[in-house]
This record gives C-alpha cells, structure tokens and sequence, in this order.
C-alpha cells in the first residue's frame, strides 16, 4: 500500500537512430498524468524542441514511415496519436529505417 | 594471382573460398568487391564441379534498344529513390544494421534458436552501436545511389577489419546464438567471408547446435563448450566448418541434417533445409506464408512481407492479420522474380514499382511491356521455379514451418502467444496461384502462362 502511494507513476520513451542524435539522449521518462494520449506527450517534448517537431511532423501530420510504438504495439493499430497511455507504458521512436 | 594468370589488372574475379572447396552444403560465392551470392549453397555447387572461380573481362560496351528514353526512365527512377526517405536517406544514413533495435521491439529478432523473439542485448548488437563503436566507413555497390553498406574495424580482441556485418549476419552470430558481443559478431562475419560460407545458414546452424547441446542430445563436440552466449566457442565453430574439420564436419551439413543426426529434427529452424533468416513469423504472419512457399526454402527475401507488415512500405499492413497476405505474398513474389531478372538490387524497390521497372525493361530491349505483362512474367518465373522443384518432389508438405513455430506459441513480448497460423492462409495461396491443393501447378495456369508444350 505504501509503495503505490510513493510510486512515482512514469512513461518510458525510447530513441532510436537519427532521434537520439535530435534529441540527445536514448531514452527519458516522463511522468505519467492519468488519462493522457501519446499526442499530448509528444506535443509536449515537440514545443521543447523544434527539431523533434520537424523530425516527426510534417504539415500537421505525422511524417510518413516515422514509427512510434507503445509496448511494441504499431500506433497505428492502436488508436494513432489518441492512444490512451497507461502508467508503464514504454514508447518506442523510429525514424524511416529499412533493411533486409 | 588469378588476374596475373589472365595477364589482365581489370579482369574481374568471383570466387568460392576454403569451404567451397572442401564441400560445405553452405558455402557461398564471393566476388573481389566483397559481394556474396550468399544463400542455397552455390559454393558447395562449384566446389564440386571443382570450379574455384571465374574470371572476366569486358571489352565490348552495353546497348540499349531505345537510348534517349532508356536515359529518361534512369533519371526519373533515379530522383525517385533520392526523394525516396528510405532509399535517398535511411540506408545510406544508418545501412541493414539499424533493424536490429526495431525488429527486436516488435518481438519478432529470433533469439536462441528461436524460442523467443525478444533478445535482452539487442542494444549492444544494434545499428546504432555499430556506428558509434567499429563502423569505419560507408560503401556502395558499382554505381549504387543507396550505399548502403557497412565497413567495420575492430582493435583489440576479435581484431579485424572488413565488409559487414549486415543486419541478417548480426542476428545470426547474434541473438541466434545468444552473443551480445558486437566485435566477435564482426569476426564471425569476417571469417565467413574469407571462407566463404552464407553467415544466415552458419550461424542458425551454430545456434541450433548450441540449442541440441545444452540439451545433451549433441556430445561429442571434440571440446567446444557449445553453450548460448559462447563467443569463442561459435568462433571456433566457424573456423571448424570453413575448414571442414572435427565438429566442423556436422555444421558443414547445415542445421537440417545436424539435428537429425542427434534425432531432433524439430530442432532446425529450416524451409526446405534452408535455415531461416531473422524475423521470428509468430509475429508477422504474411512472413511466415513467405517463407513457408519460398521456392529457396527459408528466405525472407522472395517476398519481403517485413516491408509493409512492420516498416510500412509501400503501405502498413497489420502484422498480426492474416486477411489479404495470400495475394501480397503471391504479388511480391512475382515482382522480386522480375526485379533479380532484371539484375537490379531489391532494395530499389523501396522506392520503385512496377510501373519504373516496366519501363526500364521496355526501353533496355526494345519490347513494350505493361505493368500487366511485367508481372505475368514474374508469375512466369516463380511458376518455373515451381515446377523444378515440383520435378524434384516438392509438395504441399514441405510448404510449411518448423514445428515449433507452428505450435509453440511466442512466450514472452508484444506478440505474446501468437502463432504463424500459415496453415489457414496456404489454401487460398494456392487458388490465387492456380495451383491444385497439393501445391502442384495446374495445366491451365502452365498454359496461360506459356510453360506447357
């Protein structure tokens, strides 16, 4: 009961490739606000940053091939930006990347 | 020394190495600018024709039917792969390593002979990693706009320096084999390339051996603690295999007769006895109907279903679906026919479609083909293809899965308890193929598409 009470209720986020580089590290934790999406979160990293805004928004909209996933869930079979994040919640951050 | 032989300094050389010569069923072609017809064993084929390799020299020049509009289709397919993110900026940006970190994400880098798709020192082992630690400089194939590839230096232990490692190389003497060591990875690569062995095959091989003796059911090792995680010991068994020598010999029969001999077939992570590359199908479903009817064996790229079902080109799929894969799976499968019959790399395709094809082909010999006849005579080819392998008694069953692909389900990850769930998919597979029930192309389709006498 204790712990619950003094657990500090955090969002992993995870960099990967040209993002580490924008935005300097690979990953950072955020604290958790109950019922907040991943648009909000990332509106909030993209206003400390215009590269990071850039890097993942043209137009208003989500560039294209850049991935986010939340707990390795495409956002796109989620509910895109408006996903519903949840305390724990690891999102991960690519750039258009290929291979084979 | 073979140019000395030919008294000609521009005289060009591909090769099979050590293991070529020795037999190994993996063994590779190498050409001198470090490029490698890795897969199927065409080593062990010219190895056996004591073929050690072949020289050229051109001295004519290449025409094309219709130069101005030839030049054209190059230009235009040319700004396309620039604007292109993939193909203008990625590959060259962070080159096939960089899919270590995202493949691991999702769940699917298969780890310790795939029995799990989650490998904890992905990060250690990543494209990322590779650039801040051994990678030395970036290189191209003759005349490639993408530079894509990767040279690396190691000092210290695992000293070497080389082409490579690839993505596929890193899993294999990676995850496969349970090393998170980026600079030992590099020198398995390294010695596969000078013995000329497909790094695919001879690290799942490893990592199926790995598995066979921590379970006991493979003893006699000559010494070599082959446990998961090992680094000298995997080294070791590449230089055993190249040289065709002790436990080598087992390796060198690849993964599908190792673990037969120790009386677990279920152990080898194969199609058709070719070892499977590094997408673990329980959590891409449309890669799982690819590999199971590539007509190689266990191949990820005959149809490339990682494109649309995890980096989203040319369009995202869900990866967990397995409605329309069938036709996917059939459509790039005829385009990837026609794209290496074009002699092209596939990965321009990231950026190109059949319509930049079609035209490049049309004005290069002088014949117009549609986007319809250019993929009829990809389905040409893969019926072919199918056909020789029919001869050789290919059927329904060998269009499959290991066993513990098909009922083990993913134990841990985003795709947690999922299967390949290839078997629901295959009938229809067929229907679009033409093809009757046992996987045999019917007389109709061979006719429509010009294969029956």
């Amino acid at each position: 009961m204790l712990c619950s009470l003094f657990h500090q209720r955090m969002i992993a986020i995870k960099f990967f490739a040209s993002f580490r580089d924008i935005v300097g590290r690979k990953e950072m934790d955020v604290e958790y606000r109950h019922g907040m999406t991943l648009g909000e979160l990332l509106r909030d990293l993209c206003s400390a940053s215009e590269s990071l805004e850039k890097a993942c928004f043209e137009d208003g909209q989500l560039r294209d091939y850049v991935k986010f996933l939340v707990n390795g869930h495409n956002i796109a079979f989620l509910n895109g930006l408006e996903t519903v994040l949840k305390d724990g919640d690891v999102i991960a951050v690519f750039p258009p990347v290929a291979g084979g | 020394m073979l140019k000395e032989a030919v008294k000609d300094d521009d005289a060009k050389v591909l090769a099979i190495g050590p293991a070529g010569e020795e037999g190994v069923l993996t063994a590779c072609v190498v050409n001198e600018l470090g490029r490698a017809a890795g897969r199927g064993g065409s080593g062990a084929v010219m190895g056996s024709k004591n073929l050690k390799a072949i020289v050229v020299r051109g001295t004519g020049s290449v025409t094309v039917a219709h130069p101005k509009e030839f030049k054209e289709s190059v230009v235009k397919s040319l700004a396309m792969m620039r604007e292109n993110p993939v193909t203008g900026t990625a590959l060259y940006a962070y080159g096939t390593p960089v899919l270590v970190n995202i493949i691991n994400t999702n769940g699917i880098f298969p780890t310790r002979n795939f029995s799990t798709g989650v490998f904890e020192g992905a990060e250690n082992i990543s494209g990322e990693q590779m650039a801040a630690t051994i990678l030395k400089k970036k290189t191209a194939c003759f005349a490639c706009p993408i530079a894509c590839g990767r040279y690396c230096s190691v000092k210290a232990e695992f000293e070497v320096e080389g082409e490579g490692p690839e993505y596929e190389s890193i899993w294999a003497f990676g995850a496969q084999c349970g090393v998170d060591n980026l600079p030992a990875i590099t020198k398995a690569n390294y010695l596969c390339n000078e013995y000329g062995i497909d790094t695919i095959s001879m690290g799942n091989t490893i990592g199926c051996a790995m598995e066979a003796y921590e379970r006991g059911l493979l003893k006699d090792t000559g010494g070599l603690v082959l446990n998961f995680g090992n680094t000298e010991a995997m080294l070791e068994a590449v230089e055993l295999t190249g040289k065709n020598e002790g436990i080598g010999k087992m390796l060198a029969l690849g993964s599908k007769r190792l673990a037969e001999s120790v009386g677990e077939p279920g152990l080898s992570m194969s199609v058709k006895g070719l070892e499977l590359p590094a997408y673990d199908p329980r959590g891409v479903k449309g890669q799982g109907l690819g590999y199971a009817t590539s007509n190689r064996g266990g191949c990820h790229v005959q149809a490339y279903m990682i494109s649309p079902e995890i980096l989203g080109l040319p369009e995202q799929l869900d990866r967990l679906a397995i409605e329309g894969k069938p036709a996917f799976v059939k459509m790039l499968q005829d385009f990837v026919c026609m794209v290496n019959a074009l002699g092209m790399c596939e990965f321009t395709g990231f950026a190109l479609g059949a319509d930049e094809y079609a035209a490049l082909l049309s004005h290069a010999v002088g014949r117009e083909y549609t986007v319809d006849q250019f993929m009829e005579a990809g389905e040409r080819l893969f019926n072919l293809k199918r056909m020789m392998n029919v001869a050789m008694g290919v059927s329904r069953e060998d269009d499959t899965l290991p066993e513990r692909l098909l009922t083990t389900p993913m134990p841990e990850g985003p795709v947690a308890g999922h299967l390949p769930e290839t078997e629901k998919m295959i009938d229809e597979y067929y229907q679009l193929r033409g093809w009757n029930p046992d996987g045999v192309p019917a007389d109709e389709k061979l006719s429509e598409l010009g294969l029956l006498k």
